[in-house]
């Protein structure tokens, strides 16, 4: 599964990276897989501010995730 | 009424765009622009030598374009026009242009106000601050948050 950072995530975890994911999960399955497998990133994708985005949408971490899905990752977003 | 929102990857120039604004505002009574600007030091007043802001392929313009087109339906405005910058931004230049034109002033104030209040905690942007120091991540404050909330009392 491809999962996407953004912000000071991406500074921590790459633009991109490929995660394994076996059977059915949720969103907070992959920030858990995340976390795991990149440790220096544990806090920042555990922060309650950032948000993930499936299909363009934002969703809750309780989303399921389906096979094939892209899970995007957003810290705070900010214009101006 | 128009309602135009533009993301714009290289530099743009805000004056073109209330040009622009002010063309499709004939018979309106008043237009009111804001245009925000990289700063050349950030809050500590340590130099800067750029902003960057990132964003996202799809959300990013759609952010603009929601944003915009719900200052025109919450106000008496006849015309909305916002365009904001991504990428590497040198000190000086726009990062973003908001202009509304109306009947009346009240309502073109208003709606620069909120469509800044809004860009500034929900435009899909990623922004930092790059200089001698280092880089910066930059979020809403809580202030920008309370300003945004306003406009839901």
């Amino acid at each position: 599964m491809i999962v996407k950072f953004y912000g000071r995530l991406a500074d921590v975890l790459g633009s991109e990276r490929e995660v394994d994911i076996a059977g059915p999960c949720t969103v907070e399955d992959v920030r858990r897989l995340v976390a795991r497998t990149w440790p220096d990133a544990e806090h920042a994708i555990a922060d309650g501010k950032v948000r993930a985005c499936i299909h363009d949408r934002i969703v809750a971490d309780a989303h399921s995730v389906a096979p094939g899905d892209c899970v995007e990752f957003f810290p705070p977003v900010s214009g101006g | 009424m128009t309602i135009v929102a533009h993301l714009h990857e290289q530099a743009f120039d805000p004056a073109a765009e209330l040009a622009q604004l002010t063309r499709s505002a004939q018979g309106d009574g008043a237009i009111v622009s804001f245009v925000g600007l990289a700063r050349r030091a950030d809050k500590k007043g340590q130099p800067l030598d750029r902003l960057v802001l990132d964003h996202h392929p799809l959300l990013t313009a759609e952010s603009l374009r929601r944003i915009a087109a719900q200052a025109a339906e919450k106000f008496e405005v006849s015309h909305i026009r916002v365009a904001h910058r991504s990428g590497s931004i040198a000190p000086g230049e726009p990062i973003v242009f908001a202009g509304a034109a109306a009947a009346h002033r009240k309502a073109a104030f208003e709606a620069a106000d909120y469509l800044m209040d809004r860009l500034k905690t929900e435009a899909v942007f990623w922004k930092r601050e790059e200089g001698p120091g280092g880089r910066h991540w930059i979020e809403p404050t809580k202030a920008d948050y309370s300003a945004r909330a306003r406009w839901d009392r």
